[in-house]
């Protein structure tokens, strides 16, 4: 989300403060989402100025049946710094996707946003992904 | 003819779980299953899939910082208030549920009391006080006599038995009587009395009034309103018995405890 090591352990750190405070008064809410809410809502924050000028949308391209075994040839942090490269709200849409943790429903929730423009996002940061990710990584045929 | 998607599902294709595991949500697997009924979208899903699962699989070996591992053994001790019951209670889903309950029961105790006030003459009974509400003096043979010699009366001039009134009510004073059919072919003994806004109505359900009674006479004093008029019905011997009194059951009812004493 943040895109910077620092950044994102000072979001979370912030995110456990506010947990705690609110927990001592007796107001934490019970919603499990809250958590993921007021992280967004740090990294957000923190990240206003350093990635808003991100790289505009780049053409994405169809699913390659092979892009399972491109993926392989990735590491974690080329994907992490991919997805915190993204402009908002795209990124945050595929950070709480590929977390696999909540139902579209709670993204929805999460994000603020329609079915129609969350499938939007999710479906357009795939293929731009898919077009990166034929930049970057061999043909699996030709290895 | 070539099939495709509805914009709607195929918004929820996009979305798709990651793992192969129905979804919980009905509308995603109605989705699911019109895709994979599909050629092309069946083939596209598929590798999506493919795609989202190895790109899951990445981002959970994206490694979280050491410092992060450490705050969460802290995060365990973070706990919300415990919701009380009477924030439960006023949840929306509970308060339906108990509205739902309650409108049930009310329904079912409604059925049960209507069901108790019913009894075999309970309609018969309503019928006739419609009938007295409506009852001109003309449409009456005159007759000036206590109401304990009614009984002969009715069998004399009409040959009915057992259309006799309990001896709590024999000293009413009687103005006017007709025996006439209901719509059911049942003989109806009517009497008017010299007391306004009161009659009396004798009938059987048996076709005829004269036939055995039945061995088990268990009704008391049952009430039945219509009409503007209450009547209090009893059986006796096979026939049935009721006092109608212009107004309400609790116009009736002291009424009737003062004979009953």
């Amino acid at each position: 989300m943040t895109g910077e090591a620092t950044q994102a352990l000072e979001a979370f750190q912030d995110t456990i403060r506010e947990a705690a405070l609110l927990a001592a008064r007796g107001q934490l809410p019970d919603d499990r989402l809250w958590s993921f809410h007021e992280a967004r809502h740090q990294c957000l924050t923190r990240t206003a100025n350093t990635l808003g000028g991100e790289p505009g949308p780049s053409p994405g391209e169809a699913i390659a049946p092979d892009a399972d075994s491109r993926v392989a040839q990735l590491q974690p942090e080329q994907l992490a710094a991919w997805i915190a490269a993204t402009p908002e709200p795209q990124r945050s849409a595929l950070a709480f996707f590929y977390l696999n943790e909540f139902s579209h429903r709670e993204m929805q929730n999460l994000l603020d946003v329609k079915m129609s423009e969350l499938a939007n996002l999710i479906s357009h940061g795939r293929a731009q992904f898919q077009a990166w990710l034929n930049a970057v990584t061999a043909d699996p045929e030709m290895t | 003819m070539k099939r495709w998607l509805s914009r709607r599902k195929q918004a929820l294709v996009d979305c798709a779980p990651i793992s192969d595991a129905p979804s919980s949500d009905r509308a995603m697997r109605s989705a699911l299953e019109t895709a994979r009924t599909i050629p092309e979208a069946a083939a596209s899903l598929t590798a999506q899939q493919r795609f989202d699962q190895a790109v899951a699989t990445l981002t959970r070996k994206i490694t979280i910082p050491k410092e992060a591992e450490e705050w969460f053994v802290n995060v365990a001790l973070l706990k919300g208030p415990k919701r009380s019951w009477k924030k439960t209670a006023r949840h929306p889903a509970i308060l339906a549920t108990a509205l739902a309950v309650l409108v049930m029961a009310g329904l079912g105790i409604f059925y049960f009391v209507e069901q108790l006030q019913e009894f075999p003459g309970s309609a018969t009974a309503k019928k006739l006080l419609v009938v007295a509400s409506q009852t001109r003096p003309s449409q009456l043979d005159r007759i000036n006599t206590d109401a304990i010699n009614l009984g002969d009366y009715f069998f004399m001039k009409f040959q009915l038995e057992h259309f006799e009134v309990p001896m709590r009510f024999a000293d009413f004073r009687a103005t006017g009587a007709r025996v006439f059919e209901d719509e059911d072919g049942h003989r109806v003994g009517q009497v008017v009395l010299a007391e306004s806004g009161v009659q009396f109505f004798f009938f059987s359900l048996e076709k005829s009034a004269s036939a055995p009674p039945r061995k088990t006479e268990k009704l008391r004093w049952k009430f039945v309103s219509d009409g503007g008029w209450t009547g209090a019905v009893d059986r006796r011997n096979g026939t049935y018995f009721m006092v109608a009194k212009r107004g309400s059951k609790a116009d009736l009812r002291p009424y009737l405890s003062e004979r009953l004493k």
